[in-house]
């Protein structure tokens, strides 16, 4: 008897007869697992920003941030829920009136960005990323200001945002 | 003991069987006798054995976006087969690789009867492939139980019905979650199948490996029994090829026939003619052959019976060599086989035969194309259920059909009542309205519901001004979603036509009916608005007053099943009345 290792020459197609199980057992059991695991990376993203009514006008102070919380219709894979909380956003009046609306989320990790009221300064809970109130960096690891989105009055009195999620620790806005 | 060095090889590779001994093992592989000499007979196991590999790799693939809660399950599971990458493919192919395995294990279990290779020193071995049967055929029917479709749901209920009924069966019920299937039944059925069942499995072949490696492959019934040949090369060579035939058909066939579909969601309040899978097909014809006091039963002590003695063979045969002295203890196995695979082929014609349950099955089938398509716009929070309660051709339909299809006509469908009320059939489209108009008295619009004479043909008021009445009521009932091609320069005059002609009789926005006829408003007809309150109250003033001869079902269908039933007669605009079919007379057109 011959052990495995020594099998050769002129029996060489029998060792390839024994492979064929094998190999053919791995591609089968490779080739959907892959593609099932890959399946996020492989999905299209919908990178559309999605406008929301957050609350009332009336809600704003000048030069003080108020959070509003955005509900909005979430897809999220099978699921679509049309009223899901999809995020907070900070909004204040500008002295000309307009609307200036900051995303809640740190642009470092992602954490949900507080206010300071003493200090007047936004502040991230998780790493200390401390940000006027115009959203720039004034310390802490935040490689950008906080993301500000578009923000409008709309006729009926309300406040329009349009809301976007966006890569974090990069010093540019990418959005997500 | 000093460990046995490999034969040959670099560094690297004497350094790993120094530490894991490997290559001796598969030294120990290579040499394992095959009494009989190598042969497709013994080439079972290795099938098995990959068929194992495939289904756990897709297992686990299938795992990353199944969700086993009712609801989500049936979502998950239509995610998986219309959305994942090769998300299809890779659950048919596990279910065709289950399949196989069963298939493949009863055929390993089989040569062994045959063989006798149950006998001792083999008994564990012999157990291990019966183990293994049992194991396969639990995967197979709790696996096919997660897509909690309609199938899934009503198998379940009957297999759990029919284990009641059996020693032991009520505490298993109650293990999975009692009579209540939610839940409870669906996450144990899922941690049985994903994890329990499949740990069994790869232990049961493991250990089938290493007992294998002890006393080597028995002889085939006809092989030559001194014959004695290592397990290398040619029996590899053999095993090797019949994986390699094996897993071509497996793929073949997840590739290219429909195995693994999805029906529509489970609904405890909607009937479903379930039959179980063919591996289960047996036990459903011989407890559907018996009467009902003892068929339960039967299920339980056929195949009670039938593992009882499998497992004793090892005991009960102790006949001499040769495969007349086993006979008499593998034949009524063969002949039980035989038996019950004939009840379940006569089962399945006469199914097949059953007009009454291929007419549910294709309406099954209707629904679950139904609830797909509109999966794929995003299922609703509420689930697929919910979802298709919303939907004007599911629930609507549906509806129509207890409620209104006794006196209404619809697409030639009509119930056996005296009364003919007007044919929904294109109902509020252009062409309906304007046969409507010309000649109200026709049967399949008010000649038979006993308001005959009421309206005449309005044919005198000119093709022209027909044209804008018509554009203008069919715009009363556009709404923004619609396609939305209406000639607005026509509607406006057909209003103006409307105001000068028919308020002598009918209303308009309240206002009218100069001679007291009772006509209806035309304000908003057919609208929904207009339409929900037929529906609702078909006596009000507004309606047909006291002219109606409709009863009114305001009080006997809920808000929400109004407004769905309500959207489901204004779609028929949408659907022309189909040349050549006409449904006059209100009977099935030929």
């Amino acid at each position: 008897m011959r052990p495995v290792s020594e099998v050769g020459g002129r029996r060489a197609w029998l060792r390839w007869l024994a492979m064929a199980g094998p190999i053919a057992t791995g591609v089968l059991a490779a080739l959907p697992a892959v593609a099932v695991w890959l399946d996020p990376v492989l999905r299209p993203r919908r990178r559309r920003g999605t406008r929301v009514v957050v609350g009332p006008a009336s809600a704003l102070r000048d030069e003080h941030p108020v959070p509003m919380t955005v509900v909005g219709e979430r897809v999220d894979a099978w699921e679509r829920a049309p009223r899901s909380t999809l995020g907070v956003v900070w909004l204040q009046r500008r002295p000309d009136g307009s609307i200036l609306c900051h995303s809640a989320a740190c642009p470092h990790l992602g954490c949900r960005v507080g206010y300071d009221e003493r200090a007047r300064q936004f502040v991230c809970p998780c790493h200390s990323s401390r940000f006027a109130l115009d959203g720039r960096v004034l310390s802490g690891p935040s490689a950008r200001p906080l993301d500000e989105l578009p923000a409008e009055r709309t006729a009926d009195g309300m406040i329009a945002v349009r809301f976007a999620r966006f890569r974090p620790r990069i010093a540019t806005r990418e959005e997500i | 003991m000093s460990v046995q060095l490999p034969h040959r090889g670099g560094s690297l590779r004497r350094w790993f069987e120094d530490r894991t001994g490997l290559g001796a093992f598969l030294d120990s592989v290579a040499s394992i006798p095959v009494h009989g000499g190598a042969g497709i007979g013994h080439a079972f196991a290795a099938a098995a054995g990959a068929l194992l590999l495939v289904l756990l790799s897709t297992g686990v693939a299938l795992a990353l976006e199944y969700v086993p809660a009712p609801d989500e399950a049936w979502a998950s599971v239509w995610w998986i087969q219309h959305r994942v990458t090769h998300g299809a493919f890779t659950r048919a192919l596990h279910r065709t690789a289950g399949e196989a395995l069963l298939v493949v294990l009863a055929l390993h279990v089989g040569r062994a009867l045959f063989a006798g290779s149950y006998r001792r020193p083999r008994e564990v071995g012999w157990w291990l492939s019966l183990g293994m049967l049992a194991l396969v055929l639990a995967a197979l029917v709790t696996g096919m139980r997660l897509p909690w479709d309609q199938h899934a749901y009503w198998a379940l209920r009957i297999e759990l019905g029919v284990a009641e009924a059996l020693p032991g069966g009520g505490l298993l019920g109650q293990m999975l979650g009692g009579a209540e299937l939610g839940r409870t039944v669906l996450s144990r059925m899922y941690a049985l199948h994903a994890v329990v069942l499949p740990l069994g499995l790869v232990a049961c072949a493991a250990m089938g490996v290493w007992i294998a490696t002890r006393h080597g492959r028995v002889a085939g019934p006809h092989s030559d029994v001194t014959r004695v040949e290592p397990y290398w090369p040619r029996q590899a060579a053999v095993d090797g090829a019949f994986v390699f035939v094996v897993l071509l058909a497996v793929l073949l066939v997840a590739a290219f026939v429909e195995v693994a579909t999805l029906g529509s969601p489970a609904d405890p309040t909607r009937h479903h003619p379930a039959r179980p899978e063919w591996f289960l097909m047996p036990l459903y014809a011989l407890r559907a052959a018996l009467p009902e006091s003892v068929g339960a039963l039967a299920v339980g002590i056929v195949p009670g019976l039938l593992a009882l003695w499998l497992l004793a063979l090892p005991w009960l045969d102790r006949g001499g060599p040769g495969l007349r002295a086993r006979l008499p203890w593998a034949a009524p196995v063969l002949v039980l086989f035989c038996a019950m695979g004939a009840l379940a082929v006569a089962s399945v014609v006469e199914d097949a035969n059953d007009e009454e349950h291929q007419r549910a099955l294709a309406e099954e089938r209707r629904r679950a194309e139904r609830a797909s398509e509109l999966a794929a716009g995003g299922i609703p929070p509420d689930g697929p259920l919910a979802m298709l309660a919303r939907d004007p051709w599911t629930r609507g339909r549906e509806l129509y059909e207890q409620k209104c299809n006794g006196c209404h006509g619809l697409d030639g469908r009509r119930g056996e009542g005296e009364i003919h009320a007007p044919d929904h059939t294109g109902f509020g489209s252009r062409a309906w309205l304007l046969g409507l108009l010309l000649d109200p008295e026709a049967p399949h619009y008010f000649g038979r519901t006993g308001h005959a004479e009421q309206m005449p043909s309005q044919r005198r008021l000119g093709e022209e001004n027909l044209r804008a009445v018509v554009e203008f009521l069919y715009a009363q009932a556009e709404e923004p979603q619609d396609p939305g091609e209406i000639n607005a320069a026509l509607a406006a005059r057909g209003e103006r036509v409307l105001r000068d002609r028919c308020l002598g009789c009918h209303l308009f926005r309240g206002e009218g009916d100069e001679l007291g006829t009772g006509g209806p408003d035309l304000g908003l007809y057919p609208s929904r608005t207009w339409i929900a309150r037929q529906i609702a109250e078909p006596g009000a003033r507004t309606q047909y007053g006291a002219l109606h001869r409709m009863p009114a079902f305001g009080d006997e269908l809920t808000r929400e099943d109004l407004e769905v039933l309500t959207a489901f007669v204004r779609l028929q605009r949408f659907r022309e009345p189909r040349a050549g079919q006409s449904t006059r007379d209100g009977r099935e057109p030929r």
